[in-house]
């Protein structure tokens, strides 16, 4: 064993890199102290882990069997059935479309429905179309504006002074809900300086049964023939306001709204 | 373009390993090479995957969350997770020269791992706008990676049966085994705060920040500090300088990120409970996260710390001052000359 | 494991199983959704932002504002989200929500911002938070002004349910801002208006927003340990000119500036603040149940307040 480092050229000389050393025991040392690499063995497995793994399935199937809903893109709670029906289905759909007040909701289907004859502004066109702003039939009781609204109207009819007649008002009791005709009766009789009280959906409902088997479309005397405030039943809590005394019995003989204070 | 660069020397450290891979001896896979080969291949499909469904052919609304979590999710395990198990793998059977104690266990730790570890993900987004099922499916993944979590502990435990003292000696396996427990501890976490019933308390909080660190820091970081404790002597042909630099990254280290996760995790909990507690004002469920969360700065603190030390140590190693030995740095002085078997 | 084939397909398939099981399931199943729209085809949900709310949405992505708000509102089975109430305002303040959130709701979304974490409250519905006309207070008169009365709540436009303030113009300047005369730049807190007793805006109002983003830990005397960094780079300090601007922002005390000049909002700020009035998650779906405490009342009865209709029905007894 050399006692002198070596040079770094004779080290290179001899073919060795530099700052490698031909020290035999300090090359060896380097790699003795290296373990080998690693290996596998080969124990076989716990029978306890295998029952681990039992209940970790079970245990991961059945939340997920349990909390995912019904698998479908709509079901959003986890616990949920199956999905409401797409179109929203009828009350539910109406349920939750309410968020949005009667008068909004109204507004909305005026603006689809009844806007091209009656105009934006309730004022309607001379001579064709009647204005539901400030008109007698509009605001007072709500009976007569829902007849119409439900069966149609015909013929001469005067309104505010004016007369009309040449256009034919269509039935909407086959194309709107209950609640539809509620919601814009409620809006045109609060819109535009109006201000008559709010219509419901079950007060609708009580005049289309009322009405069932009358046939499509009044004429101005059918209309006139019912008292110009009468009420429809079963109003809301500050619904209709109480009936003038005297007034006639509606043609349903239904009890006239509870009495407020 | 900045990608094309990071693809291309991605595609140059996976040439180099796919030759390694190629000109091996023998015949058999040993399981650490399963586990970076899987990295190797997995991160190019997520990134690839990340990329055409938010920029290329982006998806709409809120599946831009549900894949951005599902590539967060991934690139923790399937990337980070994978590549610190092999290291595992390898180092702690090297450093004490026994084997690994069971091949199948190794086997299905390795394949329940790829197979469960992917599919979680979504369970950050519970109760969230998504439809049931998938968080549900995550968060059933991530009970069923009890499977893995368990395999692979008992695998490692199993391994260094007996020969535990060794970590007072050992740097690498110090901080292996360290990472190694910390995947179990992190795991296990993972599962209780996954469920929706605690998930109600927890979602929102500083907890899910607590979970994050532990996977990236308390498992994978450990595990790589373990593995450049081992490599850099053996590239630079140097030992560490300073046992004493080396404890104190270790103890920084581990307490800091223990503290960290300690804070998060109490922090979240108080946020958590305080946040569906209708009588307390929202506020008020920030000022009672408030003192855990700078109780976390402090553990950031001690980390940013230990990082100083190791960079310092590192620098050393780099210029080659590291100190010219035969024998790798201890820990702790090595007492009898008969303990040197183990080493 | 001898032999890379099986290993390849074994990776390839555990990351194809969950690729398209996490993904490519899901985008199938709520990847496309469209607008609700109601049978008449009208009253579309939602609608994409345009102008100032969408850059806005960018700027609010670009400020990180996604790390500690989320946007998200969680059910009632898991979560108080939707009856949280907000806490500025006065008592008692809106609800975080009506209902909990739904995929269709974030379809015009990209990025879309729901956050993971709530170091501040939930934004989903902060736009609804915001005062209806009726409900901002009048103006203190200025102080030099001649006794005109302040204009009172203007009367409620026709359909005024929840603000839905011009998202493509400009945003309303604040319409109960003061003008202070030159000399008082710092209000006092006693202005005649009764629902300010501490001179901030309106909670939730724009003119809110704005000192919210400049000075969070002004607003009340409860928010002092709110940890919202302060984003004074959207706003702009510079002499007053002539007259106060209608948009400088009402300051008190360490946060306002010296006299003679004022902090206005610089563009990125109006648009980040019209996008948080934006945000409105309110309106139903039909996929999602209304909380029971929004449930509506029968039609007829008048829509409680606020913004409601101005139906002059009789008075409840």
């Amino acid at each position: 064993m050399n006692d002198q480092t070596p040079t770094p050229t004779s080290l290179t000389r001899q073919g060795m890199d530099y700052g490698e050393t031909s020290d035999v025991q300090e090359v060896h040392a380097a790699i003795q102290r290296e373990k080998r690499e690693p290996r596998v063995g080969l124990e076989p497995l716990s029978i306890w882990l295998i029952a681990v793994y039992g209940i970790a399935i079970f245990t991961g199937g059945a939340y997920l069997g349990r909390y995912s809903g019904n698998f479908s893109g709509d079901g959003l709670d986890p616990l949920g059935g199956p999905p409401p029906a797409k179109k929203g289905g009828g009350p539910q759909g109406q349920q939750q479309q309410a968020e949005l007040s009667p008068r909004d909701r109204g507004k909305k289907i005026f603006a689809a429905n009844c806007q091209t004859c009656h105009q934006a502004n309730g004022l309607g066109v001379p001579g064709q179309y009647p204005p539901l702003a400030g008109s007698e039939f509009t605001t007072g009781g709500s009976k007569r504006p829902a007849m119409i609204v439900l069966k149609g109207l015909q013929g001469p009819v005067t309104v505010k002074g004016q007369k009309f007649g040449s256009a034919v008002m269509q039935p909407w009791d086959k194309t709107l809900t209950d609640q539809k005709i509620a919601d814009v009766l409620t809006y045109e009789r609060s819109e535009w300086g109006n201000s008559a009280s709010p219509v419901t959906a079950e007060q609708i409902a009580g005049l289309r049964k009322e009405l069932a088997n009358h046939p499509d479309s009044y004429t101005e005397p059918d209309v006139l023939a019912v008292p110009e405030n009468a009420e429809l039943p079963g109003g809301g809590p500050a619904g209709a306001p109480p009936p003038k005394p005297g007034e006639a019995a509606k043609p349903g003989g239904s009890p006239p709204p509870p009495p407020k204070s | 373009m900045p990608q094309s660069s990071f693809l291309f020397a991605y595609a140059l450290i996976i040439s180099w390993a796919v030759l390694m891979f190629r000109f091996r001896r023998g015949d058999q896979i040993y399981i650490t090479q399963w586990y970076l080969l899987a990295a190797f291949l997995w991160f190019p499909w997520l990134y690839a995957a990340a990329q055409a469904m938010l920029f290329v052919v982006p998806v709409q609304g809120v599946m831009q969350a549900a894949v951005s979590w599902w590539y967060a999710n991934n690139l923790l395990f399937l990337w980070f997770g994978a590549i610190a198990l092999g290291t595992a793998y390898y180092m702690i059977p090297k450093v004490i020269g026994r084997p690994v104690y069971s091949y199948h266990l190794a086997t299905i730790g390795f394949w329940t791992y790829a197979l469960f570890s992917s599919w979680t993900g979504m369970q950050r987004l519970v109760d969230g706008p998504f439809p049931a099922w998938m968080i549900t499916a995550s968060i059933a993944a991530t009970i069923l990676t009890i499977i893995p979590v368990a395999t692979v502990g008992l695998n490692h435990h199993m391994t260094m049966q007996g020969y535990f003292p060794v970590m007072r000696y050992s740097p690498t396996l110090r901080f292996t085994v360290f990472g190694a427990m910390s995947y179990t501890v992190f795991s296990v976490l993972g599962i209780l705060i996954s469920l929706r019933s605690t998930a109600r308390y927890l979602h929102f909080t500083e907890a899910s920040i607590a979970y994050s660190h532990m996977g990236l820091y308390a498992f994978f970081t450990m595990i790589m500090f373990g593995s450049m404790y081992y490599i850099v002597p053996r590239l630079v042909g140097r030992e560490w300088r300073y046992a004493s630099l080396i404890k104190l990254h270790f103890w920084a280290s581990a307490y800091g990120v223990g503290l960290m996760s300690l804070m998060l995790l109490v922090g979240g909990l108080t946020q958590g409970a305080d946040q569906n507690d209708t009588s307390m004002t929202f506020i008020e469920s920030v000022a009672s996260v408030l003192p855990y969360v700078r109780g976390r700065t402090v553990a950031a603190l001690l980390l940013t710390v230990s990082h100083f030390i190791f960079a310092f140590h590192f620098g050393l190693m780099l210029f080659g001052l590291g100190r010219t030995s035969t024998v790798p740095t201890f820990l702790n002085p090595v007492e009898a000359e008969g303990s040197e078997e183990h080493l | 494991m001898k032999g890379l084939v099986p290993l390849f397909i074994g990776l390839f398939g555990t990351f194809a199983f969950s690729w398209v099981g996490l993904t490519v399931i899901p985008n199938w199943q709520i990847g496309a959704l469209n607008p609700q729209t109601d049978e008449e085809g009208t009253d579309a949900y939602p609608t994409p932002k345009s102008g100032m709310a969408d850059r806005g949405r960018r700027i609010y992505a670009a400020n990180g504002c996604i790390y500690c708000h989320s946007q998200q509102i969680r059910p009632d089975y898991d979560s108080a989200d939707i009856d949280r109430v907000r806490d500025a305002g006065p008592s008692p303040g809106p609800k975080w929500a009506e209902r909990r959130s739904a995929p269709r709701d974030y379809i015009f979304d990209r990025p879309v911002v729901l956050g993971k974490e709530r170091m501040g409250p939930d934004l989903a519905n902060i736009g609804k938070a915001a005062p209806t006309e009726e409900e901002k207070p009048a103006p203190p008169p200025p102080a030099n002004a001649p006794a005109n009365s302040p204009a009172p709540a203007q009367s409620p436009p026709a359909n005024a349910s929840a603000p839905k303030p011009g998202t493509s113009g400009s945003p309303a300047a604040p319409a109960t801002s003061p003008t202070p005369p030159a000399a008082a730049l710092n209000p006092s807190p006693a202005a005649s208006a009764s629902p300010n007793p501490t001179g901030l805006p309106p909670a939730y109002s724009e003119a809110w927003h704005h000192r919210h983003l400049y000075a969070p830990r002004s607003m009340s005397p409860d928010n002092r340990d709110s940890t919202m960094p302060a984003y004074k780079f959207l706003y702009e300090k510079h002499p007053i000119s002539g007259e106060r601007s209608a948009d400088a922002l009402q300051l008190e005390g360490r946060d306002a500036p010296p006299p003679g000049w004022e902090v206005v909002p610089t563009y990125e700020a109006k648009c980040l603040v019209a996008y948080l009035m934006s945000l409105d998650q309110s309106h139903p779906l039909k996929e999602v149940k209304t909380a029971p405490g929004g449930a509506a009342p029968p039609a007829g009865s008048p829509p409680a307040a606020p913004g409601g209709s101005p139906t002059p029905a009789p008075p409840k007894k």
